[in-house]
């Protein structure tokens, strides 16, 4: 009893001092606390919004509407013919509707499973005649989101841990105190730290991007140059 | 012909209500070994800081050869500091390389490397050099641009006698070179041996001025530490230093 009473009270008071350590070392201390308050209001901010509908239907005009984009459940947005189009080939839209005086026209993917469903219900809703067009872009997928969020998360990464923190680590070190001694300005210590990890940075970048773009043949839309 | 290249007057440092440095006035000569004796806590980091230019006094001040401290003085002045860790990773070679750059006409890396005995560990990872090592190493980086001023921050502290001993031999190699050379330390020994003239601090404050051997003759003692604690009734090596 004794005993464990003993191996308590040694395990309280490195507890503590433990605590008092990540409480009077700032730079943790901020990293692991203020760092994930921040990041949790920053996606809050971005990623606020209302729910999302389970199909979306882009319109060319908004009159005479079928009685399609008032159901439950459907999201209903206004482009114009070109930009609506562009949305259904990469499936971020899953019916176009455009309403003339003869009648109903809309274009559906046909790779796209909610744009079946909705043209099956425009069939048995719509009384006016329907003119059918169709686009055949594949879907975004998964991982064609993902790689450059990845990409974008490891240069975020890359920066504050190769940058802040190692400045962080050299000052406590006491080896910031060393350069000081030198004649090495600030401005030249910290651009050497920005360029180094500026190259680090576009070379695993571009490793990564060309490795997956290999092996998991993404797509990209847009242009390489821009992105270099 | 020697002349005053470093003057203190008045000097004291305090930070909030902790008084490090508390008035002090001394000259140090050209060609000098200077030593700031003292234990733990008497203001002897602070002094050299002050002396070094890395940081600023509270109030009175430091000239060099009569004047302000330059714009260039960093460029006149080697610094080894008590404690200084160095990059990751990186080997001797790379550091002397790395400290070389900073200069417009430093010493040659094959002159340093031979002087201060460093061919043997010269590839290895810094972390993994024993203490000696690595003061050597840290002395070599502080000489690199051919300082005419060198600081040594108890640069014998934590070695094993036979590194220290082989500091001492490097010291006197510097100290034959015609550098001025500044350094602090507790061991009594070591100040003897190595230093041409003492301030002895405590609290901040000089207790005595001197040569060593007249201040032990002076005061009728054997060594430094006997007339240290004589002096304040404390003495300059700890318990657990003489264990070391």
């Amino acid at each position: 009893m004794k005993s464990a009473i003993r191996s308590l009270r040694r395990m309280k008071a490195v507890f503590i001092a433990r605590n008092l350590e990540y409480l009077r070392d700032r730079a943790s201390f901020g990293w692991n606390l203020v760092f994930p308050v921040l990041i949790v209001f920053a996606l809050a901010v971005v990623f606020s919004g209302p729910p999302k509908a389970l199909f979306t239907v882009t319109t060319i005009g908004q009159e005479a509407l079928p009685e399609l984009v008032k159901f439950p459940g459907v999201q209903s947005l206004e482009a114009d013919r070109a930009k609506a189009l562009e949305r259904l080939s990469r499936q971020q839209t899953d019916l176009v509707l455009e309403v003339s005086e003869q009648s109903v026209n809309y274009w559906v993917n046909g790779n796209s499973a909610a744009g079946a469903i909705l043209e099956t219900l425009l069939q048995y809703t719509e009384d006016r005649p329907l003119e059918r067009g169709e686009t055949d872009g594949q879907a975004i997928r998964y991982v064609d989101w993902v790689v450059p969020g990845i990409l974008g998360m490891n240069m975020m990464y890359s920066a504050l841990w190769g940058v802040g923190y190692v400045v962080v680590r050299y000052r406590q070190s006491g080896y910031l105190r060393r350069l000081k001694a030198t004649p090495l300005t600030k401005f030249e210590f910290l651009s050497a730290q920005v360029l180094s990890r500026l190259l680090v940075t576009l070379t695993a970048s571009s490793i990564v991007f060309i490795g997956t773009n290999l092996i998991l043949d993404y797509k990209m839309v847009g242009s390489i140059a821009l992105l270099c | 012909m020697t002349e005053t290249i470093l003057a203190v007057r008045g000097l004291r440092k305090s930070y909030d209500d902790v008084v490090a440095v508390d008035g002090l006035d001394f000259e140090i000569e050209s060609g000098q070994c200077f030593g700031l004796l003292g234990p733990n806590g008497a203001g002897k980091s602070t002094t050299l800081a002050l002396l070094e230019g890395m940081e600023l006094p509270t109030s009175g001040s430091v000239t060099y050869r009569g004047g302000a401290l330059p714009a260039d003085y960093q460029d006149r002045v080697g610094i080894q500091f008590q404690a200084t860790a160095l990059q990751d990773y990186l080997t001797p070679f790379d550091n002397l390389k790395l400290f070389s750059s900073f200069y417009d006409d430093p010493i040659s890396m094959d002159r340093l490397i031979e002087q201060f005995r460093l061919g043997e560990f010269l590839h290895r990872d810094a972390r993994r050099l024993s203490g000696g090592q690595r003061q050597r190493l840290l002395l070599a980086l502080a000489l690199v641009h051919n300082p005419e001023i060198v600081f040594l921050d108890e640069p014998t502290t934590g070695l094993d006698p036979r590194s220290r001993r082989d500091l001492w031999d490097v010291v006197t190699d510097l100290k034959a070179d015609g550098r001025t050379l500044i350094l602090t330390t507790h061991y009594m020994e070591e100040a003897e041996v190595l230093c041409d003239q003492l301030v002895i601090l405590s609290h901040g404050q000089t207790l005595l001025q001197g040569t060593p051997k007249a201040l032990i003759e002076d005061a009728g003692v054997v060594d430094l530490d006997t007339l240290f604690l004589s002096l304040t009734g404390e003495s300059l090596v700890t318990t657990q230093e003489v264990i070391e």
